[in-house]
């Protein structure tokens, strides 16, 4: 189902939003569209297109899609200049696009850490940069979405943590050099999320195998305070707060949207009955 | 616009040039207000309470669930009482601050919960605290540990409600400097912000676009605790 809210706070806001062809990329291209931004989103998923245009339009919105390799320099200039060209602006960015691959220390190479790099920080450097060089003129905000693992130490995430940290990092310098110019950049952290009841995902299955991706869902609803899941509709929905003027003084900052599972001791609890 | 008609809001310390702001947005918003202090602009009740006495209180959130028939969200904006060096600062005058900022937002938080409890499921409490919770500031010794002590106990709170659950969350704002608020030692480059864009902040918890977060501190600050 594709619930959104349609409210105007994005009215006259010109958005790219990179993986907008999956999960958590399509449900900030639709929130973003249902507060009446003008949204482009990239990726290079033809099918997951197809899918996020289907949604949109069962929502009775519109987002365009460029291809885009986000390792790729030549195409972040293109996907920026095309944006700038049809719309005549580009006010906010979400740097979505991320990939994790979990490994113990002993099992992960150097090139899973390159892997986790290139596309979760040079990818989303590359985005901050080119936004800056349009974005300059008339100031705008950049969200990366980045994720726990940026802000705590977990089992089998070095080099997803290393990467994820360098996300809010890079939002933290952002916010600091965009100041001068009115160019804001905050990072989200996302809990656990879902999106079709508590089901395992495909990844989770393909990684534990069906009891074990089970297992971790219940292991993350306990560990949550909140005791449930996130959906992307709640990222999604700080995403756009944060691209809105209302957030127009709200910059450099690390947003939690996690059920509560950053605010204290409580999923180390978790972690003790797991054992 | 954010929608919060049918809700019923209590912004304690409404004085306040960020109590002001919120009491404001809050209404535009559709909520009904409830106000401690004198009658803000645009609130639908006003109730005096001494701010350190936990009955009060209790008093307080009575008349805002009687006359209004809910309490769903809960704002505690904390002014800066002092911003004195350790030299400064007698026990007395460390003691007083604690008073005066600490003990009005434990108060208004713990007993706001309770409250919120008995009037329906679910709940925000939102703290506006001086973002000195989270940053020492040259010449502001009792200053910075009341505020962080607010923020700890909010999250603490946090996670007792979601343990509860009672549907309540709990989160903060840290503004830097802002217009009309008692100034703390911020350094000199940082910008003041308007109590509206506080207020703009608050009224994003506030609603149903933040229900999956809880024990957050946002901060208001342009970019001040980044670093």
């Amino acid at each position: 189902m594709t619930h959104v809210k349609k409210t105007d706070q994005l009215s006259g806001k010109v958005i790219l939003i990179t993986g907008g062809t999956s999960g958590l990329g399509r449900w900030t291209t639709l929130v973003t569209a249902a507060q009446g931004a003008t949204v482009v989103y990239s990726g290079r998923n033809a099918e997951g297109a197809a899918e996020t245009d289907r949604r949109l339009e069962a929502a009775g919105l519109k987002a365009e899609c460029l291809p885009h390799d986000v390792t790729n320099e030549e195409d972040w200039r293109r996907v920026v200049d095309t944006v700038v060209e049809r719309h005549g602006q580009l006010d906010g960015l979400v740097n979505n696009s991320g990939v994790s691959r979990l490994k113990s220390m002993d099992q992960m190479s150097l090139d899973d850490l390159e892997f986790l790099l290139s596309v979760n920080v040079d990818g989303m450097f590359l985005g901050t940069q080119h936004a800056f060089r349009v974005m300059k003129a008339r100031g705008g905000s950049i969200v990366n979405i980045s994720a726990l693992n940026a802000l705590r130490g977990s089992p089998n995430s070095t080099g997803y943590g290393m990467a994820k940290a360098g996300t809010t990092h890079l939002a933290r310098a952002a916010a600091k050099e965009g100041q001068r110019y009115g160019i804001r950049a905050n990072a989200v952290h996302p809990g656990v999320l879902f999106e079709d009841g508590d089901k395992a995902s495909p990844g989770a299955i393909a990684l534990f195998g069906e009891e074990g991706a089970q297992k971790f869902v219940q292991f993350n609803i306990d560990t949550t305070p909140l005791g449930r899941l996130g959906h992307p509709r709640d990222i999604g929905t700080a995403v756009a707060f944060l691209l809105s003027d209302a957030a127009r003084h709200v910059s450099g900052a690390a947003v939690c949207v996690d059920g509560g599972r950053m605010a204290g001791e409580y999923m180390h609890h978790g972690i003790k009955s797991q054992k | 616009m954010s929608d919060l008609s049918n809700k019923v809001a209590f912004v304690a310390n409404a004085d306040s040039a960020i109590g002001r702001a919120c009491v404001s947005s809050l209404a535009s918003a559709g909520a009904k207000v409830c106000v401690a202090g004198a009658a803000a602009q645009g609130a639908d009740l006003a109730v005096d309470v001494n701010s350190g006495d936990s009955d009060a209180w209790d008093s307080a959130f009575n008349i805002c669930i009687e006359t209004l028939g809910s309490l769903d969200v809960l704002v505690i904006p904390t002014s800066a009482t002092s911003a004195t060096s350790i030299e400064e600062t007698s026990f007395q005058d460390f003691v007083s601050s604690h008073r005066s900022m600490a003990v009005p937002a434990f108060l208004a938080q713990n007993r706001g919960i309770l409250a919120m409890r008995t009037s329906g499921p679910g709940g925000a409490v939102v703290h506006v605290i001086p973002a000195a919770a989270r940053s020492g500031l040259d010449g502001a010794v009792a200053a910075c540990a009341a505020s962080a002590g607010i923020l700890f106990s909010s999250k603490s709170a946090a996670l007792e409600c979601a343990k509860a659950k009672d549907g309540i969350v709990v989160n903060a704002v840290l503004v830097g400097p802002v217009a009309g608020e008692p100034p703390l030692p911020y350094p000199e480059h940082v910008t003041a912000v308007p109590p509206q864009a506080v207020a703009d902040a608050v009224l994003f918890y506030a609603t149903d676009g933040a229900v999956y977060m809880s024990g957050m501190d946002l901060p208001v600050d342009g970019g001040f605790l980044a670093g």
